[in-house]
């Protein structure tokens, strides 16, 4: 089974302290089942990883869009741009 | 007469933003109206003195979502100019962070645009801000705790 790229930013790129983590793709995986793949792999950033959307090829995915290992993947936490 | 085409320029940069340097872009001799929304860096964030502002962007979702905001922006209202900038890396306070500025026909739809294209922004282009205090920390805005503080610039 292939992993999947993700691209961390803020305070996730600081707290798991990589530009991105990989994480093993699942068949028929989905934006929602990745975050919460992340957030039992990494208990100790799970209320990061729980108010962050996930960006699949650089557009916001919804819980049940499929993630591939093809994909762009991103978790964006909330913005706070302006 | 037919419906002018909008001009739209959206940049995201870490050069400085010159206020003055977007007028140009503006002008419009059917727009009546031209609005202007500058966020700075303020000295000050929720009772804490703030030195400097790191911004950080994923660059490579960051632009297209500002661009499909423009084209959002020009659809909802009568829009025939539109300049939408953000500036990333580190900015010291009094520095502008972004700009949002409109041409329109009349004041309503100047005044509507600029504010829908600055609410935008601020909901989803993934930016986010360091905040470095005086004594040298710094810490990542929560912006869970900002939503809703509309008052508030940049």
């Amino acid at each position: 089974m292939s992993n999947i790229d993700v691209k961390l930013f803020a305070i996730l790129r600081d707290r798991f302290e990589a530009e991105s983590i990989s994480v093993e793709s699942e068949p028929a995986m989905t934006a929602g089942g990745l975050l919460d793949k992340l957030s039992r792999t990494y208990p100790a950033q799970a209320a990061h990883l729980s108010v962050c959307r996930v960006a699949v090829n650089r557009e916001f995915a919804a819980s049940e869009d499929s993630v591939n290992p093809a994909d762009e993947v991103a978790l964006i936490p909330p913005v706070s741009g302006g | 007469m037919s419906e002018p085409e909008s001009l739209i320029r959206v940049e995201l940069t870490e050069d400085p933003i010159e206020v003055d340097g977007i007028l140009p872009d503006l002008e419009d001799p059917g727009s009546g109206a031209m609005t202007l929304f500058v966020g700075r860096v303020r000295n000050h964030h929720e009772g804490k003195a703030v030195k400097s502002i790191h911004y950080q962007a994923y660059a490579e979702m960051a632009l297209p979502i500002m661009k499909k905001i423009a084209d959002e922006t020009c659809r909802l209202f009568p829009v025939s100019r539109l300049v939408i900038l953000h500036r990333t890396g580190h900015l010291v306070v009094g520095d502008t962070s972004v700009l949002v500025a409109v041409s329109s026909v009349h004041r309503d739809e100047a005044f509507r645009a600029c504010r829908h294209g600055i609410d935008r922004i601020k909901e989803d282009v993934p930016i986010w801000k360091k905040e470095v205090l005086p004594d040298g920390s710094a810490e990542w805005v929560d912006a869970r705790c900002s939503r809703g503080h509309s008052h508030q610039a940049g």
